[in-house]
């Protein structure tokens, strides 16, 4: 059986990793959205709207892990 | 134009940066899309997945400790976003590594990864010699190949990889060419 404090603990650090970890990917999201906004520079295509709107889900989503993480972890 | 075009004569509606006043676009290109089969059968299996991994993963984990609910569900949430991710930017990837030949130019625009793109361009009267390839069952079945441009000088060779109709697009970029000697003349 595992001491109490010790699972806690466990808990605590498992639980920091994970936003971590989440908030690292988030910039990631983030990152991928500015590229797509400077690569539609580059090119000025009509369809490029459709890559802006699913970047930018992309970022939110992540953003909203995050935020949930910090709720229910 | 549409988002999976990979070859265009003369697209409308279609500009790039350093496009001159009186520049126009004669052919567009990108990798044949059938470049884009590998990591979406790829994406396909990472959606099922968890179906059959996250049951195991979480039966494994209990043995040793009790995992709980909230890690199970930020776990799936953020495996199906990483997924996405991970769809977006090999789509991303493919989208903005584009050829175009103007009638002034070439202009090969490569985004290498997120943080690094490079844009590379030679006049058509520096344009020596054209080949073309097609290797594969996959590249002859579906008529795609690499188009090497051969330029004078120090400027680097033009490679255009896995461009659809490799043939047509070797013969466009010389009549271009030729068109731009003559006019000079």
């Amino acid at each position: 059986m595992i001491p109490l404090q010790y699972t806690s603990i466990g808990l605590l650090i498992a639980k920091v990793l994970t936003v971590i970890g989440l908030i690292l990917y988030a910039i990631y999201a983030g990152i991928m959205f500015r590229q797509e906004q400077l690569m539609s520079k580059v090119l000025a295509d009509k369809s490029e709207g459709v890559l802006r709107i699913l970047t930018l889900t992309h970022f939110g989503a992540a953003l909203f892990v995050v935020v949930l993480a910090l709720i229910i972890l | 134009m549409n988002l999976f075009t990979a070859f265009a004569k003369s697209p409308k509606n279609l500009r790039f940066e350093t496009q001159e006043k009186n520049e126009v676009v004669v052919l567009f290109l990108r990798q044949h899309i059938v470049t884009l089969v590998p990591w979406i059968l790829l994406s396909v299996l990472m959606v099922f997945a968890p179906t059959i991994l996250f049951p195991l993963l979480i039966k494994l984990l209990s043995t040793a400790f009790p995992v709980p609910v909230g890690y199970v569900i930020i776990g799936t949430f953020f495996w199906y976003i990483a997924t996405f991710g991970f769809m977006m930017s090999k789509f991303l990837y493919w989208f903005f590594n584009i050829f175009i030949v103007t009638n002034e130019r070439i202009v090969d625009i490569d985004f290498v990864n997120l943080l690094y793109k490079d844009i590379a361009e030679t006049q058509l009267e520096r344009v020596q010699d054209i080949s073309y390839s097609t290797r594969g069952l996959i590249g002859t079945t579906f008529n795609y190949g690499d188009v090497v441009i051969q330029t004078a000088g120090e400027m680097p060779n033009f490679a255009f990889e896995r461009v659809p109709k490799p043939n047509e697009v070797a013969d466009i970029i010389s009549d271009t060419a030729k068109l731009k000697m003559k006019k000079e003349i």
